[in-house]
């Protein structure tokens, strides 16, 4: 699997001596196809994750679409950690992380006492298992009712070391990030950060969530959530589905890559933290547009170096306006393309920045760009060309994935292709 | 008693200015609502237990260790305070008291890429847990309060501390329960070392309700006993030593963290405090002061163990058992580093030397820190580097004639 790749030169805008960093392996779990082959698949073909609710009982919400995860076996693999010590984001997070280490060629006497960073992001973490404690103590009439077996495993904590128990990965910095739907680009770039220190080589960096009663309703009430399908910067787009599923990728350091022959996927080339501190709920966009610079400033890359931008995209209004204003914003009159994989995937929370990051690795692997589904006739409020309905094959070399979270945190991710660039 | 490392030259000069330096903390704790009472009540040792009262609604056990006085409109005022969950308001009350002299006015200068790292264990449990039961009995299941939504966000405390006083630095929120705190500071001191944020507000919360306490009891392991349960918000001002607004309180030379993966809870403190002090450039043996996380479970047994094989006997008796605050979840870590400051803040022996704190949490996760404990009456901090500003403008401090040597 290794193929011969000689480093290329630092591109002009990065900092001397700062360490690069590689993506060598990627796990994904997705309503649109788990494992990499499936899910390249899915983002190819444009398909659509949407499918009736199976998780809790959906009885006079007046919908019950979601984009849950079909057919998903743990056991295939989790084989050391008891399953019951872990709700289903954590499942999600487990098995990503073992397809990620596998693909990436890491044995675990590869990883042992190594040093490195775990950090899965969330939105929700087990608030699934947070709505059957409240069901248990509602059916019982009293909460001496609840469960300690999910009492014990629903702090968020856990999405990062339940992974290192699984993969015996003891040496570990096991940070989960809280950081709503922004978390899984936070995770991807705290491993940047991390290995960029020369602290460590080795981080397993991504998001995971499970679709629950608590996202649903909330989004529900907050009239956020589509009756049908998710059509981002459509002019009839209604609103999110929410989804599920788990992201996690494989960071390294370029010389711990290089000198193991890893396949590189492609390099981690900066990425951009901002906060509104203006509004709870609302997205900004100032913060947006500060967040993408930063990013651009931190990676080295000119605004027409980009080839297209993984969006935010979830198919609210509020969203997609707002954020293409400050694509527009930064990029001028002719913005690279910009699609949403959550057309596809619905709104995977805590996930959904690291599916779209891997989504972004697999654009440039694979030279194609993912489209932006169930699109019928753009906004004229989002003057984007979104790639709809159909895939693109197109030279890919480097992509923006953004996110943002309530809160009024932003987070901005910029990948590219290793080696080719000079 | 003799000062054999205060305030030496040499001790200066081992301060690099990329040092990350404690200069000011805040905490809303079961000692009061400032630092001020924290600090005196950490030295006079007393307990805090409570009857917390009926506003909490029916508890698993009579007694807990809640903040008191904690009167969210009354401290914050009217304006969106009605729906606010304890935790935002606990970590807002703490932010104020760390950013803020006792006018309401600005005492720390902050800048656009000062940050908030805040750690949590699951955010408002009394928030999401109402939220689905109103959705569990309400006539249509999505008949729930939206003014609440917004609070069940687990970053929104972390985001309402940036809105209150306009940080737009990087703000996180990062969970580990009892650890989360050692993994907040942590994650200030790697975005600092990228030059993403010149200042942080690190810190971490925990709330009491009756929800997190029943959620507690159902968790207990067998054979432990019923939780006594605490809860705040402590938050430390982190700088680097050279561009630092005013004198350090304490130096942290290391952070490190583990997952005990082999169910050995005092093998992976004992490594983790081992790399830490390595690390650090420091030994057991010189360990003026340790604040295990004094967890009421075994592993806070085996913490306390590991340590006692570790260090000297008496630094585990210099700082009162955390004990004395409840098993305050995600707020400890932070409390036992303010624990610290509080103790060595009276004692002049303490300037110049080692000390550390060490976090076991049910999730699996072990973190030690180990700091410099630094008399902020001496001139501790290196001279300015050339080139480099100060946000203050004037610092005194900013004139030691030895830091230039560094």
């Amino acid at each position: 699997m290794s193929t011969a790749q000689s480093p290329a030169a630092p591109r002009s805008g990065t900092p001397a001596g700062r360490r690069r960093v590689v993506l060598t392996g990627l796990g994904a779990i997705s309503s649109i196809g788990t494992g990499l082959e499936e899910y390249t698949a899915g983002l190819r073909a444009g398909r659509s994750g949407a499918r009736p609710i199976t998780r809790f009982d959906s009885e006079g919400f007046g919908q019950n679409i979601a984009c849950e995860v079909p057919d998903f076996e743990p056991e295939r693999w989790i084989h050391r950690v008891p399953l019951d010590d872990m709700g289903r984001a954590g499942q999600f997070a487990v098995a990503a992380a073992r397809m990620a280490v596998d693909d990436a060629g890491l044995t675990e006497a590869d990883l042992g006492e190594r040093q490195a960073v775990i950090s899965v992001g969330t939105t929700d973490g087990e608030s699934h298992d947070i709505g059957l404690l409240v069901e248990q103590e509602l059916a019982a009439g009293t909460p001496e009712a609840m469960d300690p077996v999910l009492s014990r495993r629903i702090n968020a904590g856990r999405l990062s070391t339940v992974i290192a128990r699984e993969l015996r990965m003891p040496n570990v910095e096991p940070t989960t990030i809280t950081t709503a739907c922004a978390a899984g680009n936070y995770s991807i770039g705290y491993g940047l950060d991390a290995i960029r220190s020369g602290e460590v080589d080795i981080a397993l960096c991504g998001g995971a969530d499970a679709v629950c009663r608590k996202a649903f309703a909330l989004f529900k009430r907050f009239g956020a959530l589509t009756p049908d399908v998710v059509r981002p910067f459509d002019r009839d787009r209604q609103g999110i589905l929410t989804g599920e599923g788990a992201g996690i990728l494989v960071l390294e350091s370029l010389e711990s890559a290089l000198a193991r022959g890893a396949h590189i996927y492609a390099e981690v080339l900066g990425y951009g933290l901002s906060c509104d501190a203006a509004h709870a709920t609302a997205p900004n966009r100032d913060g947006i547009a500060r967040g993408i610079r930063l990013a651009l400033e931190d990676a080295g890359v000119e605004r027409d170096e980009v080839d297209f931008i993984s969006a935010h995209g979830t198919g609210t209004k509020a969203n997609d306006k707002t954020e293409s204003a400050a694509i527009l914003d930064v990029y001028g009159d002719a913005p690279p393309r910009t699609v949403a994989v959550k057309s596809m995937l619905g709104h995977s929370m805590g996930a959904a920045s690291a599916l779209a990051a891997i989504a972004c690795s697999i654009a440039i692997e694979h030279q194609f760009i993912p489209p932006t589904i169930n699109h019928r006739e753009t906004d004229p409020d989002c003057p984007l060309d979104v790639v709809p309905n159909q895939a693109i094959d197109a030279e890919v070399r480097i992509v923006e994935n953004n996110s943002s979270a309530f809160a009024g945190n932003n987070a901005i991710l910029i990948l590219g292709t290793y080696g080719e660039r000079v | 008693m003799t000062r054999p490392l205060k305030s030496s030259p040499a001790d200066r000069a081992a301060l690099p200015p990329d040092t990350l330096v404690i200069t000011g903390w805040s905490a809303v704790s079961p000692y009061g609502l400032t630092g001020r009472a924290f600090a005196a009540g950490v030295r006079s040792g007393a307990k805090t237990a409570v009857a917390p009262g009926d506003a909490f609604g029916p508890l698993p056990s009579p007694e807990a260790c809640v903040v008191p006085g904690f009167d969210i409109k009354g401290l914050l005022g009217p304006v969106g305070t009605a729906k606010m969950d304890r935790l935002t308001a606990l970590t807002l009350v703490a932010s104020d008291d760390l950013l803020q002299d006792a006018e309401g006015n600005r005492s720390v200068p902050t800048d656009g890429r000062t940050g908030v790292v805040l750690g949590i264990s699951m955010g408002s449990l009394e928030n999401v847990t109402n939220f689905l039961k109103q959705s569990y009995t309400n006539a249509l299941p999505f008949h729930v309060d939206a003014g609440r939504i917004p609070f069940g966000s687990l970053n929104h405390a972390a985001g309402a501390t940036a809105i209150r006083h306009g940080l737009t630095g990087p703000n996180t929120t990062v969970a580990g329960g009892r650890v989360s705190g050692l993994l907040a500071l942590n994650y200030a001191r790697r975005l600092m070392g990228q030059g993403r944020a010149t200042k942080y507000l690190v810190g971490s919360a925990e709330e009491f309700s009756a929800a997190h306490a029943w959620i507690e009891h159902a968790a207990v392991a067998p054979g432990d006993p019923a939780p006594l349960l605490g809860e705040g918000c402590g938050l430390l001002v982190v700088e680097h030593a050279g561009t630092a607004h005013r004198p350090a309180l304490a130096a942290v030379l290391a952070v490190e963290t583990r997952v005990d993966v082999d169910d050995d809870p005092a093998a992976a403190v004992t490594a983790c405090v081992r790399r830490a002090l390595a690390r650090a450039g420091a030994t057991a043996e010189e360990v003026w002061a340790a604040v295990p996380s004094a967890a009421p479970t075994a592993a806070g047994r085996a913490e306390h163990e590991a340590l006692a094989a570790l260090l000297p006997a008496e630094a585990l008796t210099r700082v009162p058992s955390m004990e004395l605050l409840g098993d305050t979840g995600a707020a400890a870590a932070t409390f036992q580093i303010q624990a610290l400051l509080s103790v060595a803040g009276a004692e002049p022996a303490a300037a110049g030397r080692t000390a550390l704190v060490t976090a076991v949490d049910r999730d699996g996760a072990v973190g030690c820190a180990v700091l410099r404990l630094l008399d902020p009456a001496d001139e501790n901090r290196p001279a300015t580097e050339p080139g480099a500003t100060d946000p203050s403008g004037s610092d005194a401090d900013g004139t030691d004639p030895d830091g230039g040597a560094a």
